[in-house]
């Protein structure tokens, strides 16, 4: 609480108090005199403090209201600005003369107007109110975790931090988009069907004639051809086609290998936000449509339907997997501990403190027992006695302690550095083990090892409070690596933290590839198809490209699909850095040019030292920059050709079975979904 | 355009010091801020009143050299922030009160000092006026500089100081101040009389009792009581100690009245796990191991304090 400059001038006082009190007070008075009033100030200031503290500060409430379209909402919509009342409220009887009051804002928003933080003074009994608009670009989950008040006094003597958490989590849900734009305004055949409907090729109720055929007792005689009856001299019977509504049922993938990238550009939220404008593009049209959900291990159904009520729960849907996260497995606890040490600072910051979350020196220390040589040390101290049956042992180190004591010291010292001669020589090899094993065990105070075990501990302590399992929860945290990963991953994804993830394992091979998530697609496919009443279209939306042999399962399930005359339609998410197929590659030429700003670092290289480099630095720097630079374009361009080689790929087997795939940023993959909509709709029509 | 149709006049910029205090005040800006602000004008003028009247009294008691010095200091730090200059005028003030004239050696002894100097009305001037400067000074830095530490150990680049904003400023805040200040003065005084004005009686039923005149003269006690310095050196510590003793007893009493549950929860976790840390260490391991020796071919577990391996 006492800040570095309280402590200078607390330090400051004392002296000048010891020196004008007890050294120069028949000098003059006035430094005890100035010091002694100081120092009552500076009491007086601390307690004031104190009091602010505890009857203002640790008693501060928060309640937050989110407003979009001028009224309070529990959701919001994705690419609209939000308006985000924080209200703090002063219960005490005390009042915080200057604080800063900080709402900690959602990750992943853009703040358009007003400022998250305030700098204000709180009046007993009072409110402030921070008030700021926001914009979420993707959807997603917003977690705003409450507010962060920091207060000092007016000469900046003390401080205290504190975290009002008031956790709310609110749904962005993605985009409105606009359905009428994205669909064809011309009517190109006059037997279109109306929306939401499509005209099957089976007798039915429609309006559109589908056949003549002769009649059968118990037709109703509005269906009778009278002009092909009385052609044909026999009653004839009219057959329309039957107009049955359009279903589209969506696949998105959400397995781990789609949720890698920065909060709101992952694949996994471009995908939603196609499934979402393809979802609303069928409700304008009145289409039925489903969302199926898969990752590695299971699949989530939502059947088609075509109510408002059915639309929330899709886009919430959405919404909810397009802050999916991908798990920590694999990450080193450092690394886990280094992301996670500062949040729970930030968030928790009375729980973390050293006053009740501390780890004793005891705890560092390194117990020498728990290995196995351990045991050899011990033996060492155990036998070392049977020294004492060497004939002439004690009398020898007696003579040597005796020896080795110097004759002119006192008495006392003379004694005491016998003895303590006599205890270190009469069992070396105890002497030996025992100094080996203080050594071992104090190695556990120094270094990073003992920052390591203490940012453990306080975190360990936390889960534990946070899971209730006491005392043997941190040390089951401590001890278990496995479990104290997991536990963090749990807590970043649930502050909704990224963590960064190895993408390759220790053996070079692809950790996100998730093969499983093909059987599982095809399973649902499977499933989609023998519910199907009539011709449907499924749109996937997988990041199929990097399954290679593993695809199989998929293959068979479009294969059944497109034999009961449904369509396919799969979007691939195409990566960002990767140029598309139809872009040529432009082969790695060892005389290419070297990139300038490597060359202006060549040229700075040494300068920070205060040394202008020599030209051979210059060229040692340039040389070694565009060795990188090729290598990085080779792996880079290597990288490239194998991901056009499996795209290749998977648009063959998937086009051999009657399957199309694009790309998701290859034209517009909401307008290819609704004209294959329009197809299936009108059959004969086309673009 | 106004309902009388002449056009509105343009919407006057902020000045940086009138900004929130995130913005990083440039010593230009801060310069400007303490002549332009009127909040902050009035800390300006204090100091520099107190400045003078230090001035005036080292003047007086002949130490002409230490009150240009103190004032030279006190003005560059109120107008370069200098965080240290408080504690330099200390230093100043203290040396030229033992040398008046600034020569180490050259300094007049009084064995009648301490109690010629109860309640003088220069010493109280001269009190007050630092009292006065050390505040505005410190506060002067907080509106133009920074008043919230960093927060990180390590400091970075970006990191930029927290100000208090002028526009917080009350408008009696100076005059609070400097009533504040009149009152430590005094309170001041009182401790130094307390601090001198008892003498240690081993023999008397309350260990404590009036000192008598010219007491302060005696460098031994020959009735077996404490000489002056070692008497006041007792009061000193033992107001000190029970001071801060029933400040903590009140205020962590009061603490632990305002601990939330979660705090309350960690407190017990943190003394349960204390005594128990070793055994429940023991059994951790022990429960590693197993897991280990069921799946062979997974992660190895391993207490990262102790580099055990079981």
């Amino acid at each position: 609480m006492l800040t570095a400059r309280g402590w200078w001038f607390l330090i400051v006082l004392l002296l000048m108090l010891v020196i004008g009190a007890f050294i120069t007070p028949y000098f003059s008075v006035v430094p005890a005199l100035v010091s002694l009033t100081l120092l009552a100030w500076f009491v007086w200031e601390w307690a004031l403090f104190h009091a602010r503290s505890n009857g203002a500060v640790s008693r501060l409430g928060v309640t937050r209201h989110v407003l979009q379209g001028g009224r309070e909402v529990p959701m919001v919509w994705a690419g609209l600005g939000f308006e985000v009342r924080v209200s703090i409220k002063n219960p005490g009887s005390f009042s915080i003369p200057f604080g800063v009051f900080e709402d900690r804002a959602a990750v992943a928003t853009e703040i358009i107007a007003g400022s998250k933080q305030a700098f204000a003074r709180l009046e007993a009994r009072e409110s402030l109110e921070i008030v700021y608009t926001l914009r979420c670009p993707a959807p997603g989950v917003l977690r705003f975790e409450g507010v962060r008040v920091r207060v000092a006094d007016f000469q900046g003597f003390f401080y205290r931090h504190v975290f009002l958490r008031v956790p709310v989590e609110m749904l962005v849900l993605p985009p409105l988009t606009d359905d009428k734009g994205r669909q064809r305004a011309t009517k190109r055949f006059n037997t279109l069907p109306p929306p939401g409907i499509h005209r099957l090729r089976r007798p039915g109720s429609g309006s559109e004639l589908l056949d003549l055929r002769d009649y059968r007792p118990g037709d109703p005689p509005k269906m009778i051809a009278w002009k092909a009856s009385a052609r044909r001299d026999r009653l004839i019977t009219k057959e329309f086609e039957s107009d049955v509504p359009v279903r589209a049922v969506l696949f998105l993938d959400t397995s781990e290998g789609v949720r890698l990238g920065p909060p709101g550009n992952t694949l996994l939220t471009r995908l939603a936000s196609v499934a979402a404008a393809v979802s609303q593009a069928a409700a304008g049209n009145r289409d039925l449509f489903g969302l199926t959900t898969f990752d590695e291990t299971e699949a989530k159904v939502i059947p088609p339907a075509r109510t408002q009520l059915h639309m929330i729960n899709v886009l919430r849907q959405l919404a909810e997997v397009s802050a999916l996260q991908p798990s920590a497995i694999g990450v080193p606890p450092e690394q886990l501990i280094r992301r996670a040490n500062p949040l729970a600072h930030e968030v928790y910051p009375e729980l973390m403190t050293k006053k009740i979350n501390s780890l004793p020196f005891s705890r560092l220390w390194i117990p020498l027992l728990d290995r196995k040589y351990g045991w050899v040390i011990l033996a060492m101290i155990l036998l070392s006695p049977l020294l004492l049956m060497v004939k002439g042992w004690t009398t020898g180190v007696l003579n040597f302690a005796g020896a080795r004591t110097p004759a002119p010291w006192p008495f006392l010292l003379k004694v005491f550095w016998f003895f303590l001669v006599f205890a270190v020589s009469i069992f070396p090899p105890a002497t030996f083990a025992l100094i080996f094993w203080g050594l071992h065990g104090v190695r556990g105070w120094f270094g990073i090892r003992r920052r390591e075990l203490t940012r453990r501990k306080q975190l360990s302590a936390l889960f534990a409070i946070q899971d209730g399992t006491g005392a043997s929860g941190v040390e089951h945290y401590i001890a278990d690596d496995t479990a104290f990963a997991n536990r963090v991953s749990q807590f970043l994804q649930r502050h909704l933290l990224r963590c960064p993830v190895p993408l390759y394992d220790t053996e070079g091979r692809y950790r996100f590839r998730c093969p499983a998530k093909a059987t599982v697609l095809a399973n649902a496919m499977v499933r989609a198809v023998s519910r199907a009443r009539d011709n449907e279209l499924y749109v996937i939306l997988a990041d199929l490209a990097e399954l290679g042999p593993d695809l199989m399962p998929l293959v068979r399930a479009c294969r059944v699909a497109c034999a009961r005359h449904h369509h396919v339609l799969v979007i691939v998410p195409w990566p960002s850095d990767v140029p598309p197929p139809d872009h040529p590659i432009i082969e790695v030429d060892e005389s290419m040019g070297i990139d300038p700003t490597v060359a202006a670092r060549a040229k700075t290289t040494g300068q920070q030292k205060g040394k202008t480099p020599s030209v051979r630095q210059q060229r040692t720097v340039l040389i070694a920059a565009a060795r990188r630079s090729v290598m990085m374009r080779t792996v880079r361009d290597s990288l490239t050709k194998q991901y056009h080689e499996l795209f290749r790929n998977l648009r063959r087997e998937l086009g051999r079975v009657g399957g199309t795939v694009m790309r998701v940023n290859d034209g517009d993959p909401v307008q290819h979904v609704l004209d294959r909509l329009d197809r299936l709709r009108g059959m004969r029509s086309r673009r | 355009m106004n309902p009388k149709g002449q056009p509105e006049p343009a919407e006057r910029a902020l000045l940086p010091w009138e900004t929130d205090g995130s913005v990083k005040l440039m010593p230009r800006d801060g310069l400007r801020m303490l002549v332009n602000n009127v909040a902050v004008r009035g800390y300006l003028v204090a100091a520099l009143a107190a400045l003078a009247m230090i001035f005036l009294m080292l003047f007086n008691l002949g130490s002409d050299i230490g009150g240009i010095l103190i004032v030279i200091v006190g003005l560059l730090g109120l107008l370069f922030q200098w965080r240290t200059a408080p504690g330099i005028v200390l230093t100043i003030l203290t040396y030229f009160m033992v040398f008046p004239f600034g020569i180490p050696g050259e300094s007049f002894e009084n064995r009648w000092e301490i109690e010629e100097a109860r309640f003088r009305v220069t010493d109280i001037v001269l009190v007050l006026s630092v009292v006065v400067y050390v505040i505005a000074q410190y506060r002067v830095y907080g509106l133009a500089h920074q008043a919230l530490i960093f927060e990180n150990s390590v400091r970075r680049k970006e990191d930029r100081p927290t100000r208090r904003p002028p526009s917080l400023i009350r408008p009696a805040e100076v005059a609070v101040m400097v009533g504040i200040s009149v009152v430590m003065v005094i309170a001041g005084q009182v401790l130094w009389y307390v601090l001198n004005g008892f003498e240690v009686a081993t023999t008397e039923e309350f260990p404590f009792k009036p000192s008598e005149p010219g007491r302060s003269l005696r460098r031994l006690e020959p009735t077996g009581g404490l000489p002056a310095g070692a008497t006041r050196f007792v009061l000193l510590v033992g107001l000190f100690f029970f001071g801060s003793l029933i400040a903590h007893l009140i205020f962590g009493y009061w603490r632990l009245r305002m601990l939330g549950q979660a705090e309350g929860a960690m407190m017990v976790l943190d003394s349960g796990w204390i005594e128990t840390k070793r055994e429940h260490q023991r059994v951790a391991l022990w429960h590693a191991w197993a897991r280990e020796r069921a799946s062979p071919g997974r992660t190895r577990y391993t207490d990262s304090s102790s580099e055990a391996k079981p």
